[in-house]
């Protein structure tokens, strides 16, 4: 599948591989939502290319044509889960088959089924407004899954969910997901740790980098990969990237390090509290240093913002090129 | 704080509190409505009651009634919630032009309601000579007190229904359609489960407004007897020669609106504080 829109200052290409989960890594406003509509073809720019291949061939939108939502086989699930009140929870399931012509009785049946995969079959006769989020997100899940789609939609699907909930729905995703297609927006860089084959990182209606999982968070070439993953990310002259994590960046006050050499020096530009240190963001020449500061070796109430400082960077930090391999 | 309340009392909402001064001009208002509704109650003849509302002229008037209200909700239903529905979901040029022209039967008078009527549809009139040649003369006919009922009941429902439906949204109608679900499977079991009480109210106030029918029926329908004579016609009729019967059948139509009041209202009310009790149970 991919998709593009050059309108609404956004021009990303997204491309999901049958089988694979991609996650849409992003800050708020980033643009994923959007993507995610016009593929799902609730959204319709004048100027988008939504296109399925292999098994569902199917071209969704382009200069020419147009294939209204319902007849895309494409699932789009939100953050909010939108169960339909007044029906049971099994006829919700039982929603998207009866849509596509089965009988009830075989639509209640393929329901059953899913819901006995997201682990809420004893539910199947409750009325859908009695569940509490967590459960709606579940049979939300489950009623995506009925209709068999060729790609799943997920937009920031834990986004609304308390913390053991959300831990939950994680678990039975990285589960049910194996097999499907799947594109997922987030924000959340462990949802996509847990779940995603792919990451494509947007940053202001752009795609900043995109790769498999492991290469985009071991090496990230945005900055804003590396903020995302807490780490400092600085592309020198030679055509490499460094992005240490800060517990692999010593940082001494400027005057104190003349006499042993190296590293290099920049101004604090942020300074953090973390559980056992303080960690401080240094603007160095080539990009932004990340660094856990021992409050035994360094006195952190020098360290505010303007200050300037060397940093020394661990042996053993590795190199990669700046871009794209 | 925590001792059980003693039966019978109740928490009341600190912050519900009105200007004190505001409450005698309330009282005159409830009072300037429920008097003359007193005042029919008292000038009913209790002991004639069942001979008047079954003399032959009244129940021409209450079978009339009860026969072109059928047809006419009926009607009113067919055509008001797809208005409603294009109303609410399309947007096109012209459409403040579409609801104001399609809403104006809700303060027009009736009588020119009914000339209108009369100068579309009557002989002579724009669609006249159509139905003339089609064998069709409305004009003072059943079929009139029909048009007429729904000329003036349908933008009741249109306005309950737009209101509902532009409410609500179009969030689980797009939940629907990524499911697979076409327009006419979402619009059915969807959209009208979703705005199902509004649906059921509207369409008993028009029944309600399609009965107390009066200045357009006149106008468009006359007064014949078994054919254009409704119960509202009755009444001003017998005002002038029998005035227990039309205090009778006054006293019916009392019952039937408040019945559709209570239905109505009561309704929607009672749906709107389970929908806010279900909103804060959801967000706790």
């Amino acid at each position: 599948m991919s998709a593009s829109v050059p309108e609404r200052g956004i021009a990303a290409r997204l491309v999901a591989d049958p089988g694979r989960t991609v996650a849409l890594l992003g800050p708020n406003g980033a643009g994923k939502s959007t993507m995610l509509a016009v593929a799902a073809g609730l959204l319709r720019p004048d100027d988008a290319h939504v296109r399925l291949t292999g098994d569902a061939e199917l071209v969704c939108q382009d200069q020419r044509a147009w294939v209204p939502p319902h007849r895309r086989p494409l699932t789009l699930l939100t953050q909010d889960a939108s169960l339909f009140a007044g029906m049971s929870v099994l006829d919700n399931v039982a929603f998207g088959p009866r849509a596509e012509g089965l009988s009830r009785r075989h639509a209640r049946a393929a329901a059953r089924d899913w819901l006995d995969a997201v682990g809420l079959a004893g539910l199947a006769s409750s009325r859908a407004e009695t569940l509490s989020g967590g459960q709606a997100q579940r049979v939300a899940l489950a009623r995506a899954l009925a209709t068999a789609p060729a790609v799943l939609l997920l937009d920031e699907p834990f986004a609304a969910l308390d913390v053991d909930a959300a831990g939950a729905m994680r678990a039975l995703l990285a589960q049910l997901l194996r097999d499907v297609t799947v594109v997922m927006a987030t924000h959340d860089l462990l949802d996509a740790a847990m779940l995603a084959d792919d990451v494509v990182v947007m940053h202001d209606g752009a795609v900043a980098e995109r790769g498999p999982l492991s290469e985009v968070l071991a090496r990230p070439r945005h900055d804003f990969t590396a903020s995302l993953v807490g780490r400092g990310l600085v592309r020198r002259d030679d055509g490499t990237s460094i992005a240490p994590r800060p517990s692999q960046v010593r940082v001494t006050t400027a005057h104190a390090t003349l006499a042993s050499g190296g590293g290099v020096t920049g101004a604090v530009r942020r300074v953090e509290a973390h559980a056992d240190a303080v960690r401080i963001w240094v603007e160095v020449p080539g990009g932004r240093l990340g660094a856990d500061v021992d409050p035994l070796t360094v006195d952190p109430r020098v360290l505010t913002p303007g200050t300037t400082v060397t940093c020394v960077v661990a042996d053993g930090v590795e190199s990669y090129g700046s871009s794209a391999a | 704080m925590t001792a059980p309340a003693p039966a019978g009392t109740r928490t009341r909402d600190g912050a519900a509190s009105v200007p004190r001064w505001l409450v005698l001009p309330a009282l005159v208002g409830a009072g300037l409505i429920v008097l003359p509704l007193v005042g029919l109650a008292a000038r009913v003849e209790w002991g004639s009651l069942p001979a008047l509302v079954t003399s032959e002229s009244a129940l021409a008037a209450l079978a009339l009634s009860a026969r072109t209200v059928a047809v006419s909700t009926l009607i009113v239903v067919a055509l008001g919630v797809p208005l409603a529905l294009m109303l609410a979901r399309l947007d096109f040029r012209g459409m403040v032009v579409v609801r104001t022209l399609v809403l104006a039967p809700l303060v027009l008078p009736p009588v020119v309601g009914g000339l209108g009527l009369l100068y579309a549809f009557g002989r002579g009139g724009l669609l006249g000579d159509t139905f003339t040649l089609l064998g069709l003369d409305v004009a003072f006919t059943t079929a009139a007190v029909v048009l007429a009922q729904t000329f003036v009941a349908l933008p009741f429902l249109v306005l309950a229904l737009e209101g509902a439906l532009r409410a609500d949204g179009t969030r689980y109608e797009a939940v629907a359609a990524t499911l697979g679900a076409g327009p006419w499977t979402t619009f059915r079991r969807v959209t009208v489960r979703r705005v199902w009480p509004a649906l059921v109210a509207g369409t008993v106030l028009a029944a309600a407004r399609a009965l107390g029918e009066f200045g357009a029926t006149l106008t468009f329908a006359g007064s014949l007897e078994g054919v254009t004579r409704t119960v509202p016609l009755e009444i001003y009729l017998q005002r002038e020669m029998d005035a227990d019967a039309a205090v009778a059948l006054s006293l019916l139509l009392m019952l039937v609106a408040l019945v559709v009041v209570a239905a109505a209202y009561g309704g929607t009310t009672r749906a709107a504080r389970a929908r806010t009790s279900s909103t804060s149970r959801g967000t706790s």
